[in-house]
């Protein structure tokens, strides 16, 4: 069903990949340093950076839910690992980091499947938690990395577009092509249903929680290994940038559908509009307005078409109103 | 043909079902044999969903056996019935919209290479199925655009896959046109001729004398009558489902006052509902009848503006119509009591008073600086309890600790309170006990009385007899019969309303479905 | 149908004892048999729990105080109690505003941004202006944010949750855009009076507070548009049935919790002499989990004024006793995080004890 083809075809008639080739060419003219190798890889990292978290998130906003706690747990993973990193070796560390990061996750996925509490006020409470405990364990001060040290690998040339583009490969198999992914897609689509015919979706809901968790530490270890610092207060805000690439890749908030492709531009798309802002001198403060401006005007667009009558949604509760059948 | 001599593929004996105030199952018996359709017919509130939901696995009975092949068994949750065979096929469907046909089919049973799902492998199996069904989708369709008719033939198809000994299909005809009602019953009929077990829960008498081998009756949660379907008839099936207790309470002579609100070639939703004319006068009782999905419902949320008037005028008391939304009917005097009134009438953690003040505060622009007068608040209420003779012990008692019967009574009371010259009644007594029901009856007379004009939608048959002056049968959304006075009758309003116009018999023929299964 | 006529109608009927709607005396009842017990039963349950919403948390304080008093004697000190309140009253103005939202069914996840903005405003303008003006200012620009989380909710018909993180963000942004990243300051004895001093012992902030905690449990309980809220929280489908301007009201919800940080916000900017982006990081959540502890369900339709007064001030208390133990700054914030899922859980817990209970109703045994 998914094929090399549909991709290309996605991408040339979506609206994320027209904005992202409109915005790019308003960039490349503006700045002559835009289209410059250099330049281009900072998007790229970037870019990768939003895209690993945010196809964590499109599989949580598949299955219905939120996790507004990854930026906390790319900040903690990252704390953990730098720290570890002398005693243990690189590798080592960086399996710990992520594995870091999915035990968190599993938390988020206890706390919403087994206490029935709503995942976007858990993951916000967890935020706090984890946001927390990183600063407790770094006693609020900076975690260096002294000397050359191949953890910068993370960080640097293609590494983190490959490992994007890794993770995408792998999420997209899994949504279309394995009864895992279908089923966290079942659930998203219709949780009562979806327990009445048999659908484990406790299990399926724990488990997207670990993975998203884990992709959050990802992004954690790659932002740390970019100043080869472990810092408390890392990646606040991640959490809006994932949504919002999700959001602005095509993939409904209603949860049942995913769109892969559509995340990996939707962060394309903020990295470019970021770096060009920064190369324009444009304040860094006005990417946050951006960030804003950006999802609420993709909902916007979004909901255009889904909104009847005497339809008010409050939190993630809808009114159903009679219709046919 | 039924099998008789072995024992019955699914069984209860005894079965109760018990919640806070009201017994729903009072040991009730059971059984369906394989290769036969065993109709369940009764009212609402016979009983027939709680037993659907103890055989599906969401409720434990509070007493009683459920047997499987003569071995009893526990159901702790919804996959147990699975495992033994057992498909339940809701109302509401247990679809996933996002996912294809083939999918929602074999889901949790997908075929496997590897890790991977065998998409080749599972097409193939749900085309042979949905070509047995006389379904004509592609497998890959996301279920979410298919008709009704075809997504419940989805979920027939995937009962069918997990060979599955017993189906339970649960008003399965509701939202189904003719031709596809008839489609249905011959899938059903192919069922049994393949040794399936089919249970299938009804109020549709016709459909049911046409596909059933044994029927079962129902009444206030208690096990009436089976019989075989040649042993008994439509009246009979009717007499056991309602009890001849209330048939024989008399309507009071009427004498209805001027018009006062009167419709002309409504069209509603684009169609859903066409082309109604009809005239409603003060003091008087107008129903509207026919089977879910007719029309009837969707006529009366047109007129309270929860649905779109699409063409045709209405006018009330002269003067067009408000029905754009529900603020405007109630400010013109139209009242409206809503089927379900758990989702869509009560506000289950507000207090009585609450509940029946809501739709009597001040407007809002008039609110700003207005302020509510909780003293004269209670008393109103306590008023209408008066009047109405409502059960409760205060009236800042939360609304959900009140009886079905006492609930219906405060949002009658609502609609009163807001003054209505227009009662919209939706199945005024459902989940009602029987004598709430009779005061409810007598409570309608009286405003009736006094001039309040009342437009009533009913399914139950003998509650419309007993209180309608006039009746309109609505058949597939158009209007298809006036009745009045004595020419209203069950017989009259069952044989237009009914969705065949005939019983059908059918060949029985088995399904046949290729070895690739 | 207009007020006056129901005041009318209920005035002649207690004046005359006259029936209303025409209804005649005595409708004729036939016998009806009801289970009484059962419905004992059940009432008998829900006032407990309406004890327990109402008057829980408040029972949760004064034990805690208790303990602080025995554990840490410096607790009792008069300044420090004092000093308590005032801090209790910062997150509980605008927990004010939560409650109300949190009522009807919806929340806003921007009163951490909206209150920086709002009191780097009051403090800008206090400097040029004036008190007065500052404060409105303050307000003002508190409620125009409300107005816009209103409008996307329910104009737009953008999820609350989504659209109030969109406008946190906007609004942060906004903040570091207006301010230049800077704090602004001011200490004019006017203006900080309000954030720092007493009257009669007891801090002004507190005082305000328990005003807007007041004026809050009037609009809920006395007012049409306080109906409304617990009405669209309760059962919004019903809501709708029922005429209740769905719309509006949502929007006047967002409304009030904006005006209410707003004020809060230009409190906080006086007490601290200044304020400017980044004022509360996690401000948000303490917000909502004072809400929550305090007895107010997240559905919607339940809760308790009295409840988010009484959870103010616990986690005040909280934050003082560690305070005074010499804890982390982090852990505290950590603790907060933790109590508002625990309250949560413990929600969660209930829920489905209840559910494992009605679906039994009698032990079973497992399925083959």
């Amino acid at each position: 069903m998914e094929s090399k083809r549909s991709w290309f075809a996605w991408f040339r008639f979506s609206p994320v990949g027209a904005t992202l080739l409109v915005v790019g060419a308003v960039f490349a003219v503006l700045t002559p340093t835009f289209l410059t190798w250099n330049n281009l890889l900072n998007v790229c990292t970037s870019a990768s950076v939003v895209a690993i978290v945010g196809l964590g998130m499109t599989l949580a906003i598949a299955s219905g839910n939120f996790d507004l706690s990854v930026g906390s747990t790319a900040a903690f993973a990252g704390c953990i690992t730098m720290s570890v990193v002398p005693q243990i070796g690189v590798m080592p560390a960086i399996a710990l980091g992520i594995a870091t990061g999915a035990l968190v996750g599993w938390v988020n996925g206890l706390i919403v499947t087994e206490l029935r509490v709503p995942a976007f006020i858990a993951t916000l409470g967890m935020l706090t938690i984890v946001r927390g405990a990183a600063l407790i364990y770094t006693r609020g001060r900076d975690i260096y990395l002294f000397g050359k040290t191949d953890y910068k690998i993370l960080s640097t040339g293609i590494t983190p577009a490959l490992l994007a583009l890794a993770i995408a490969v792998f999420f997209g198999l899994l949504l279309k092509q394995t009864r895992f992914g279908r089923h966290i897609l079942a659930t998203g689509s219709n949780l009562a249903s979806a327990r009445r015919v048999g659908v484990r979706t406790s299990y399926v809901l724990w488990s997207v929680f670990a993975i998203v968790g884990a992709t959050a530490a990802l992004s954690g270890l790659i932002l740390s290994a970019q100043v080869l610092t472990g810092n408390g207060r890392l990646a606040t805000g991640l959490e809006l940038s994932a949504i919002a690439v999700v959001v602005l890749g095509g993939t409904p908030l209603t949860g049942g559908q995913a769109s892969i492709p559509g995340t990996l531009f939707g962060s394309l798309l903020l990295a470019v509009i970021n770096n060009g802002l920064n190369l324009l001198n444009v304040s860094v403060f006005y990417q946050n307005v951006t960030l804003g401006l950006l999802l609420l005007g993709a909902l916007t667009l979004a909901s255009g078409w889904t909104s009847r009558p005497g339809h008010v949604v409050t939190k993630d509760s809808k009114v159903r109103n009679k219709q046919t059948g | 043909m039924p099998e008789s001599s072995v024992p019955p593929v699914l069984e209860v004996r005894n079965l109760s079902r018990r919640f806070p105030g009201v017994v729903a199952l009072d040991d009730v018996n059971f059984d369906v044999v394989r290769g036969e359709v065993h109709a369940l017919v009764g009212e609402n509130g016979a009983g027939k969903s709680t037993l659907i939901n103890i055989l599906a696995g969401v409720l434990q009975p509070s007493e009683g056996r459920i047997l499987i092949d003569g071995a009893p068994v526990v159901f702790s949750d919804p996959l147990g019935p699975q495992r033994c065979g057992i498909s339940v096929i809701f109302q509401e469907l247990s679809l996933l919209p996002h996912l294809s046909v083939a999918e929602n089919v074999f889901v949790t049973r997908e075929p496997r290479r590897g890790p991977f799902i065998d998409w080749e492998t599972m097409y193939r199996n749900t085309a042979e199925i949905l070509h047995t069904l006389n379904l004509d989708v592609e497998p890959s369709t996301p279920v979410s655009k298919l008709s009704i008719s075809q997504q419940q033939l989805v979920e027939i198809a995937r009962a069918f896959s997990t060979k599955a000994r017993v189906i339970i299909m649960d008003e399965p005809t509701a939202a189904l046109n003719e031709r596809e009602v008839i489609r249905l019953l011959e899938i059903v009929r192919s069922l049994a001729s393949s040794r399936v077990a089919v249970i299938y829960v009804s109020h549709r008498l016709t459909e049911v004398f046409s596909v059933a081998d044994r029927v079962t009756v129902f009444r206030d949660g208690r096990h009436i009558s089976t019989s075989p379907r040649n042993g008994i008839t439509e009246q009979q099936v009717i007499a056991a489902m309602v009890g001849r207790k209330l048939a024989h309470l008399q309507r009071p002579v009427r004498t209805p006052g001027e018009v006062i609100l009167e419709a002309r070639e409504l069209t509603i939703d684009n169609g859903l509902v066409r082309n109604v004319s009809f005239s409603l006068r003060r003091g008087e009782v107008l129903a509207l009848a026919g089977l879910m999905g007719s029309g009837c419902s969707e006529l009366m949320e047109g007129l309270f503006g929860l649905r779109k008037i699409t063409s045709g005028t209405a006018t009330l008391d002269g003067k067009p119509l408000q029905a754009n939304h529900p603020r405007a009917a109630i400010r013109t005097g139209i009242g409206f009591v809503p089927e379900d009134r758990k989702t869509s009438g009560l506000f289950p953690d507000l207090a009585v008073t609450e509940n029946l003040t809501i739709g009597a505060l001040p407007r809002w622009l008039k609110s700003i600086p207005a302020f509510l007068d909780p003293a004269r608040e209670r008393l109103m209420t306590l008023e209408y309890k008066r009047q109405l003779n409502i059960r409760f012990s205060r009236p800042e008692q939360r609304v959900s600790g009140l009886s079905g019967g006492n609930q219906q009574k405060v949002i009658l009371a609502r609609a009163l309170a807001e003054n209505c010259r227009v009662l919209l009644l939706e199945e005024p007594t459902r989940g009602v006990d029987v004598g709430a029901k009779a005061e409810i009856y007598t409570l309608i007379d009286q405003l009736v009385e006094k001039g309040i004009a009342i437009l009533l939608q009913t399914s139950e048959l003998p509650e419309l007899i007993r209180l309608a002056d006039r009746c309109i049968v609505f058949v597939a959304g158009e209007p298809r019969a006036e009745l009045s006075g004595n020419d209203v009758t069950q017989e009259e309003v069952m044989e237009v309303a009914t969705g065949l116009s005939h019983r059908v018999s059918f060949r029985d023929q088995a399904l046949e479905v290729s070895n690739g299964e | 149908m207009r007020f006056r006529d129901v005041k009318e109608n209920i005035n002649t009927s207690i004046a005359r004892k006259q029936n209303l709607s025409g209804l005649s005396d005595k409708p004729q009842i036939l016998s009806m048999s009801s289970p009484p017990q059962d419905r004992e039963r059940r009432r008998a349950a829900t006032d407990w729990d309406l004890l327990w919403e109402k008057f829980g948390i408040a029972t949760v304080l004064v034990l805690v105080w208790i303990l602080a008093v025995v554990g840490t004697p410096r607790f009792a000190n008069l300044d420090n109690l004092a000093s308590v309140l005032r801090q209790s009253a910062f997150v509980g103005i605008s927990a004010v505003g939560m409650t109300i939202a949190v009522l009807a069914g919806t929340f806003d996840l921007s009163v951490g941004s909206t209150q920086a903005l709002s009191a780097w405003t009051a403090v800008l303008v206090a400097s040029h202006y004036g008190v007065v003006p500052a404060f409105i200012a303050a307000v003002l620009v508190g409620g125009i944010v409300g107005l816009l989380n209103g409008s996307l909710v329910v104009l737009i018909r953008i999820p609350a949750f989504i659209a109030t993180l969109g406008t946190m963000f906007l609004i942060s942004g906004l903040t570091f855009i207006l301010t230049n990243g800077q704090s602004a300051r001011f200490n004019g004895k006017d203006f900080v009076w309000w954030g720092n001093g007493q009257v009669g012992g007891v801090p002004v902030p507190f005082i305000i507070f328990l005003l807007c905690a007041l004026v809050g449990i009037v609009v809920l309980h006395r007012t049409p548009f306080g109906r409304y809220v617990f009405a669209v929280g309760s059962n919004i489908r019903a809501a709708h049935v029922a005429g209740v301007p769905i719309g509006r009201t949502v929007l006047f919800v967002f409304l009030a919790v904006g005006l209410f940080t707003g004020l809060g916000a230009a409190l906080l900017g006086s007490r601290l002499y200044s304020a400017g982006p980044g004022l509360e990081p996690g401000f948000e959540l303490n917000v909502i989990a004072t809400v929550v502890l305090g007895g107010t369900r997240l559905a919607g339709g339940r809760g308790s004024m009295l409840g988010t007064i009484a959870a103010a001030i616990l986690f005040a208390t909280l934050a003082n006793i560690l305070n005074l133990n010499h804890v982390d700054a982090f852990v505290q914030r950590v603790a907060v995080g933790l109590v508002l899922l625990l309250a949560l859980s413990v929600e969660g817990i209930r829920q489905r004890l209840v559910e494992r209970w009605s679906r039994r109703q009698r032990p079973t045994n497992p399925a083959h």
